[in-house]
């Protein structure tokens, strides 16, 4: 197989050839290991040996040897009480013949036989009170329906499967159960009427049955079935949203509470009823001032604040004008001193400039001292062999001459031009190749 | 240090000076050897550092540290005043490294340079005889040494007198402004070259792209 392979993808065989022996000898020793198989069956295998080894002994269940003696089972005819037609079977039941007949026990799915208490009517019964014109039923159709109720044990999902009334009438299942519902109802109440005794009543309250609001509740329950993965997404996170709105809200109104509570007056300890009186208020009054006497003995000063606010400002002004005439007699001293400003004050020519050196920048420069030409950039050594290449072929030395300042500059510029020619022909480069490849 | 206010410095405000260094080299005169040069050396050398113009610069130069070649006895030399060189025999380039010491005003760190040690002409075509002339080799660079924020008494010091006065010819001196102008002229034409060939890749990789594109 793998040698067909190797052949269609035309690799030569010589690493592989070696293999294959190597393969037989290893499955002629497993061959020898095997036993309990026929030598002749053995030879028909040739080298397409089983992908599973076989199994050279059989194992067969244990022999089972339980020593308990085998519990008796007896078999009994029963009676099935839910039966209407009295057929008797019979069945193992466990224990003795005596047993089982001494103790006849009723049988154990009786129980579940039960029938549901559903009203019923006679004839008579539906032309007396449960007849009524506005509605489209007759007492056979009526009572259709109520032996299939019966009959169905109330599952409205097969009786609507089932029902199949004389002549079509394509009644819904809500009709149905409005129907139903409302018969009854009916009967509960005649019968109530009739014993005087209102125990039914929760129970006639309860057989009002709503279609509209029915086919409305089914309808909403099939849209809600039918919703795409996407709205139920959709919806969650909507739910997730408003959660965090509300959230935001109760926070935002919490705070709110507590900035009122802040900015509102302290309210009161206390009630206010006893000041309320003429005698509650006089009593006030004269609390508050012995309160004010008090604080008069503390802080004796009768003072007027905005006089006091005045003399502050005066003071602070007199300060002042002190700092800034001293302020300006250090800057006149200072400029008298310094060098800077006594050559600056000679208001140099720019020519008279260049030829102290001196140039003023504009912004703040790191200080300390370099030369010219180390401002020339350097590049990574690949990128900068490159360049270096580039100058030759235009005939420019890698360092100029004169390191002037202007020199320097268009040094400066002509390496990041140059830089940036390097790239765009390795972006060039890059697209040839890849054209190349598309070819 | 002078501590105190005169370490003050100037803000936003820069000086510089020019500088050149590089060396002169010259084979020996075959009738007048140097009697103590050893047998293998056949140049005579002078490397140095000094203003473009033979002018003093030790007003701000407080001291030049030549670092030669290790075979070299007591191969870091150092001068401390003018002239700022030193002159030896050999027979091979090398790199000289060069340390510039500050006057102790500036309160500046030394700045550090290489110069590549020329003994033969360069620049001449292959098997060519040099003439005596071409024999005398010179190899010098031009830079400029830049204080920015100088101190306050580097300032005074530097402003003495007009120390950066570049002469407007070339036949005056080697670095003139003129040479300063060729310069950056030949400069912008390779600049101009190279924008040239900027546009012509621009153009290429754009239909290119176009190629590539649909």
């Amino acid at each position: 197989m793998s040698s067909e392979i190797l052949d269609v993808l035309n690799v030569q065989h010589s690493g592989s050839s070696s293999q294959p022996p190597k393969k037989k000898q290893k499955t002629e020793q497993k061959a020898k290991a095997l036993t309990g198989m026929n030598r002749e069956l053995f030879q028909l295998l040739g080298q397409n040996t089983p992908p599973v080894a076989v199994r050279n002994q059989q194992k067969f269940k244990d022999r089972l040897n339980a020593l308990e003696k085998p519990s008796s089972w007896t078999w009994a005819a029963f009676k099935n009480n839910a039966r209407t037609d009295g057929l008797k079977l019979h069945h193992w039941v466990k224990g003795s013949k005596e047993t089982v007949e001494a103790s006849e026990l009723p049988y154990k799915f009786e129980k579940y036989n039960t029938e549901l208490n559903i009203p019923d009517f006679t004839e008579d019964d539906y032309l007396t009170f449960i007849k009524n014109k506005a509605v489209p039923w007759c007492y056979k159709e009526t009572r259709y329906l109520f032996d299939l109720a019966k009959a169905f044990d109330l599952k409205w999902i097969v009786i609507n499967d089932r029902y199949n009334y004389e002549e079509p009438t394509g009644r819904s299942l809500e009709d149905l159960q409005e129907r139903f519902y409302g018969v009854c109802q009916r009967i509960l109440i005649y019968q109530n009427e009739q014993e005087e005794t209102a125990q039914n009543s929760n129970l006639i309250s309860n057989l009002n049955y709503n279609k509209h609001k029915e086919i409305e509740r089914k309808k909403y329950l099939i849209r809600l079935l039918e919703r795409s993965p996407a709205e139920i997404a959709e919806e969650e996170s909507l739910l997730i949203e408003a959660k965090k709105f509300e959230a935001a809200a109760k926070n935002t109104i919490a705070e709110r509470a507590q900035l009122l509570q802040l900015l509102d007056s302290p309210h009161a300890t206390g009630s206010i009823n006893q000041y309320l009186s003429s005698q509650g208020l006089t009593q006030l009054y004269n609390q508050l001032m012995t309160e004010k006497r008090k604080r008069r003995v503390d802080s004796p000063a009768p003072e007027n604040p905005l006089a006091a606010l005045n003399e502050k400002f005066k003071q602070q002004h007199l300060s002042r004008q002190k700092q800034l005439q001293q302020e300006r007699m250090e800057q006149h001293k200072r400029v008298k001193d310094s060098p800077i400003s006594m050559l600056l004050s000679k208001n140099l020519t720019p020519r008279e400039e260049a030829a102290f050196g001196l140039q003023v920048h504009a912004e703040k420069i790191t200080p300390g001292v370099f030369l010219r030409s180390s401002k020339i950039p350097t590049y990574k050594p690949n990128v900068q062999n490159r360049i270096v290449a580039i100058l030759n072929e235009l005939g420019l030395g890698r360092k100029p001459v004169m390191s002037t300042e202007s020199v320097v500059a268009k040094q400066d510029e002509l390496y990041k031009t140059i830089n940036t020619l390097l790239d765009l022909k390795k972006q060039v480069d890059k697209l040839e190749t890849e054209h190349r490849i598309m070819k | 240090m002078a501590p105190g206010p005169s370490s003050k410095r100037i803000k936003t405000l820069s000086i510089c000076r020019p500088i050149v260094y590089g060396n002169t080299a010259k084979p020996f005169d075959p009738e007048h050897r140097p009697p103590n040069a050893p047998s293998e050396h056949t140049h005579t050398w002078t490397v140095f550092v000094r203003g473009p113009y033979g002018e003093d610069v030790s007003y701000f130069i407080k001291k030049v540290v030549f670092k030669l070649h290790d075979t070299y006895n007591n191969s870091t030399r150092s001068i401390e005043s003018p002239p700022f060189e030193v002159t030896e025999t050999g027979w091979g380039e090398f790199e000289i490294g060069i340390k510039i010491f500050f006057v102790n005003e500036a309160n500046e760190k030394n700045v550090s340079l290489y110069h590549h040690l020329r003994l033969h002409p360069y620049g001449l075509p292959l098997n060519a005889v040099p003439t005596e002339e071409q024999k005398n080799v010179e190899s010098i660079q031009f830079d400029e040494v830049v204080f920015n924020e100088p101190t306050e008494q580097l300032f005074h010091i530097m402003t003495q007198k007009p120390g950066n006065m570049v002469p407007e010819l070339k036949t005056q001196s080697v670095f003139s402004k003129q040479t300063e102008r060729e310069e950056v002229v030949r400069i912008e034409n390779g600049i101009k070259k190279v924008r040239q060939e900027i546009e012509k890749y621009t153009k290429k990789l754009n239909e290119l792209q176009q190629i590539k594109g649909p």
